[in-house]
């Protein structure tokens, strides 16, 4: 089951003046925004701090100067929770993937919560079904294309039911096809969607997108106007 | 790695596997009898059959382990008798099938399950059992993972003119392995093992 927002807490994800610095380098400066809307995608160069931003809504990452929230629990220092309610989808599927077979590894997580066997039989081959897996139960992962990888990493989210999905350029590594396949996936979920991404085909689905450029917001608006400001800054 | 199945040996649990694999390697490891041996691999063989599993991957466990058998076979015959030799390799052929035959109709997780109930007891001793039962169960996962990798890198390298150099391949593959482990570890985080 889905977990709910807490009540009397603000719903949504806070960013509040978050700087972030690995080192002496900042990589995020004065990050300040409210996520509310369903589908909000973060773009940038390479470098200009989309993962970190990324990491910061599930708390991988914790600001070095700053706040983030969701639904107004702390992420740093309620860490835990926050990632049960936040899913989150890398780059590189084979880093996420961590059971030798498919149906194991979207077991895993629903394992780790203690939920009954039999649960989670159920759950595991109804996530599989959805994101057509479902004859590739026994399979081991490192056999699976790179597409079916990038499914099978969403689903051993999704079969979580987080109350958020977080994704880090989940379609860098995939041919169009898988591309393809992906976006639909994406596009339909029914959990508020963060997006960090170079896809700029899939924007016009979004209702928000922030443009970062070395760490700092320099746009935050509708698909088309960001897009703008982005080309302008690739150009 | 698990073949799917519904044969009798695939219904088993893996308890009873695993303890009919522990029984018979130790009756195994007694027997003097080439004779017996014979009829315990030919017996073995019969079970790949049954159990529906393709005969040339029990087959591809035993050519991998070829050079080993035929050293010991050599060595024993000179050191010893031939017949010392062979019942020392049909022992060992014994034993790969039988394990074969349990990790090919054992699902990965039922197995870990097991030793993780196992492994209980050391809970006392601040060992968490299922933390060794994902490591075990990662390090299965990611050795393909890395041999990718290794590919890789030696493709990388011939293409830039170096055929063969154990340093331009292992300096690599230890940093990506390291990556890999990293990113792997944020991920376990991110999926809620803290």
């Amino acid at each position: 089951m889905r977990a709910s927002p807490p009540q009397q807490q603000a719903a949504g994800i806070r960013i509040s003046r978050v700087t972030h610095a690995y080192g002496s380098r900042a990589v995020l400066e004065d990050v300040d925004l409210t996520i509310t809307q369903h589908k909000t995608a973060v773009i940038g160069g390479n470098g200009s701090g989309k993962s970190t931003f990324a990491r910061l809504i599930n708390g991988l990452v914790v600001p070095t100067r700053g706040r983030v929230s969701v639904d107004g629990m702390d992420t740093a220092s309620q860490g835990k929770r926050v990632r049960r309610r936040v899913g989150f989808v890398f780059q590189d599927p084979d880093a996420q993937i961590v059971f030798p077979t498919v149906a194991e590894d979207v077991a895993f997580g629903l394992k780790a919560r203690r939920e009954p066997p039999n649960a989670i039989a159920e759950r595991v081959a109804a996530v599989l079904d959805d994101y057509g897996l479902s004859g590739y139960a026994d399979h081991p992962a490192h056999l699976l294309s790179g597409g079916q990888k990038q499914m099978l990493a969403l689903a051993a989210v999704l079969v979580l039911d987080p109350s958020y999905v977080v994704l880090d350029e989940p379609m860098t590594l995939l041919d169009l096809k898988n591309k393809r396949q992906v976006t639909e996936m994406v596009l339909a979920l029914q959990q508020p969607v963060v997006l960090a991404t170079h896809e700029l085909d899939m924007l016009g689905e979004f209702e928000r997108v922030v443009v970062l450029d070395s760490g700092r917001i320099v746009a935050d608006g509708s698909p088309a106007e960001s897009v703008r400001t982005y080309r302008r800054l690739m150009d | 790695m698990y073949l799917p199945g519904d044969s009798l040996l695939h219904r088993a649990g893996p308890r009873t596997k695993m303890g009919l694999l522990l029984a018979g390697g130790l009756a195994v490891s007694f027997t003097r009898s080439p004779w017996v041996l014979l009829a315990v691999v030919a017996a073995e063989l019969a079970l790949f059959v049954s159990a529906r599993i393709p005969l040339r991957k029990a087959l591809r466990q035993l050519r991998a382990l070829a050079p080993l058998l035929a050293v010991v076979l050599v060595a024993h015959a000179w050191l010893a008798s031939f017949q010392t030799g062979l019942i020392v390799d049909l022992r060992v052929v014994a034993l790969v099938l039988a394990a074969t035959a349990v990790t090919l109709t054992t699902r990965m997780s039922e197995m870990l399950a097991q030793l993780e109930n196992l492994l209980q007891p050391a809970k006392y001793l601040g060992v968490d059992p299922s933390r060794v039962a994902l490591a075990i169960s990662m390090a299965i996962r990611f050795v393909p993972l890395i041999a990718q990798k290794a590919q890789q890198i030696r493709e990388a390298q011939r293409a830039r003119g170096v055929e063969r150099s154990v340093v331009a391949l292992l300096v690599p593959l230890l940093v990506k392995t390291l990556q890999m482990a990293d990113q792997t570890a944020e991920a376990l985080q991110a999926r809620g093992l803290d």
